[in-house]
């Protein structure tokens, strides 16, 4: 069923509300597009910094709303705490340009994978607005849908005042080590930083421990679709080279079933690969940052595993978040190397207590002249997923 | 206290509130709070209706251009282009011993005024309520909130008052209808262009 902006109805004539939805946006244009989701109270106010989900928190507290990728929002409506009263669903737009420049705005509310609910927008339906939103999930008697479909001039941060929130725009300074019980909440970050090729940072420390580094591969390709399945005409497969302080050397990665252990050697875990999903939210490489004293330097790397070499046509994105830190976000779509591999970011153990990041952004004909030119010296053969 | 009524409740009006006859019926709604997009304009009116359901003639339709009927019974304040502000938006004020006998109700409608032109219906009005006030004593005796109930319409019947048995009553209908005003207009037997 096709949704116009207005629409207002009960989510269980379409879903099974005690099972999980998903809510997957898209939204086509030149600009760079981020997707929120608000739990709010009764009173609108998003009184609890924790439910909004976003680049920089992927979860509520106990998994109810879940980021996969930038824009799929996995939701459990029954296990949302009854001082959630509502999840607002936002497109925001970091950079230039406005709503009333995109090309096409889509939001699906599905279960199982059907679709019950589409909402298509385009740019006219918007004006110069920098952030909307999209929909409305709100409880009325019941769990209920609205499609708002409307927003602000001001962008992701009015939004986020609208709701109450606080916004820094640096990320907090570290306190004096105090034994403190609890760290206090954070305000909501929404920095991103977008290092330049060959710059290097350091990436921040919460709390005493370096938290878990998360590095996301996503890219919006457009899909092609087939008669059984919509497949990607690209899939981009995330990995990377470790290299321990004993010597320990190997590679995370899908091709050859090497999807690591956060928990065990090499605490670097990729979470399954995935080929089908014409939306789905890219892949999620994890360093477990409490083990950091084991861990001598990463490489984290992409390559395209199915397709041709057209980096600027896959539109990949990838972004290192660490807890405490601005996201640290590399594109690829400024390349256009024909070769498959490309080395993206440098992560190097800085005194036991944090990684530098370098972005590297240099491509390679496969993995093997990859390790090569970054001294692993490792033993590379032919492999298949 | 004021009684809170349900989409589809019915009671009485002049039976529990002996020698009520001055009134006022009070509309509000709360809209767009968002950039971009048109304003919201929303108009109130009253159809004076006979016992077929329709109105004798276009005088019996009260509204932003016809504020006032002949018998005087029944009085439009004035439109409010934005519906800003809380309280009331638009209010009409009733005197129940002027209506005219051949009158058997006078129903209340809201609609989005050039809603397909400025994309707009009543899936974005939040908060809309109708309220009688006894202008006597400004006592709030009825109030009805419309709630969630609405989705893409452009007009809504709010509520009705009508006789029985000698007395007036109160229906709080809620119901909403696509096509706008021109469209109410013809359900009440009323040519618009």
């Amino acid at each position: 069923m096709n949704l116009q902006r207005g629409f207002r109805d009960k989510l269980e004539k379409y879903f099974d509300i005690n099972q999980d939805i998903d809510i997957i946006m898209n939204t086509c244009g030149s600009s760079v597009y981020d997707y929120c989701c608000f739990g709010v109270d009764s009173s609108n106010k998003l009184s609890d910094d924790r439910y909004m989900v976003f680049y920089n928190q992927t979860s509520s507290p106990n998994g109810e709303i879940r980021l996969n990728g930038s824009s799929g929002f996995r939701v459990s409506l029954k296990n949302l705490p009854m001082t959630i009263n509502k999840l607002v669903f936002t497109v925001s737009i970091d950079g230039n340009g406005t709503m009333g420049n995109i090309s096409g705005h889509s939001l699906k509310v599905s279960q199982n994978n059907n679709s019950a609910l589409e909402l298509n927008l385009s740019g006219t339906d918007f004006h110069s607005e920098k952030a909307i939103i999209s929909i409305e999930i709100y409880r009325k008697d019941t769990w209920r849908i609205a499609v708002i479909a409307g927003g602000f001039n001001g962008g992701l941060k009015e939004l986020l005042k609208f709701y109450g929130g606080t916004e820094i725009s640096v990320p907090k300074p570290e306190p004096v080590p105090k034994p403190a019980p609890k760290p206090a909440p954070e305000p909501v970050r929404l920095k991103k930083v977008e290092l330049k090729k060959g710059q290097k940072v350091n990436l921040q420390k919460t709390g005493n421990s370096l938290g878990e580094i998360l590095i996301n591969l996503n890219w919006s390709q457009p899909v092609k679709k087939s008669f059984f399945s919509t497949v990607r005409a690209i899939d981009l497969d995330l990995g990377c080279l470790y290299e321990m302080k004993d010597g320990r050397k190997g590679c995370v990665q899908a091709l050859g079933n090497a999807f690591g252990s956060l928990d065990r050697f090499p605490f670097i875990a990729l979470d399954g690969d995935d080929r089908t999903g014409a939306n789905s939210a890219g892949e999620n490489l994890r360093i477990n940052g409490k083990m950091i004293s084991q861990i001598k330097r990463i490489l984290i790397y992409t390559f395209i595993y199915e397709g041709i070499a057209n980096w600027k046509q896959a539109d990949g994105v990838v972004t290192v978040k660490c807890p405490g830190s601005p996201d640290i976000i590399v594109r690829m779509d400024e390349y256009g190397s024909n070769l498959k591999t490309c080395a993206i970011a440098l992560l190097e153990n800085q005194n036991d207590e944090t990684f530098s990041v370098e972005k590297v952004v240099r491509f390679f004909s496969n993995q093997e002249p990859m390790d090569r030119a970054f001294n692993w010296n490792m033993k590379w053969s032919v492999g298949r997923k | 206290m004021a009684i809170s009524l349900k989409k589809g409740q019915k009671v009485d009006l002049t039976k529990t509130n002996p020698g009520l006859s001055k009134i006022l019926i009070g509309l509000g709604w709360d809209t767009n709070k968002y950039d971009g997009g048109s304003a919201f304009d929303l108009d109130a009116a009253a159809f004076l209706l006979g016992e077929d359901g329709k109105a004798k003639s276009e005088s019996d339709f009260i509204f932003y251009g016809n504020l006032k009927h002949v018998s005087e019974s029944v009085e439009h304040l004035g439109d409010n282009l934005t519906g800003e502000g809380d309280g009331d938006d638009e209010e009409i004020k009733i005197d129940l011993s002027k209506v005219p006998a051949d009158v058997a109700k006078i129903d209340f409608t809201v609609t989005i005024y050039d809603a397909d032109k400025r994309n707009q219906n009543f899936g974005q009005v939040s908060n809309a309520f109708i309220r009688i006030v006894d202008e006597a004593n400004n006592t709030e005796l009825i109030r009805y909130d419309l709630g969630e109930d609405f989705s893409i319409e452009t007009a809504v019947v709010v509520a009705e008052l009508y006789r029985h048995n000698g007395e007036w009553k109160f229906n709080a209908i809620g119901s909403g209808f696509s096509g706008g005003l021109s469209a109410l207009c013809a359900n009440f037997g009323i040519d618009a262009e």
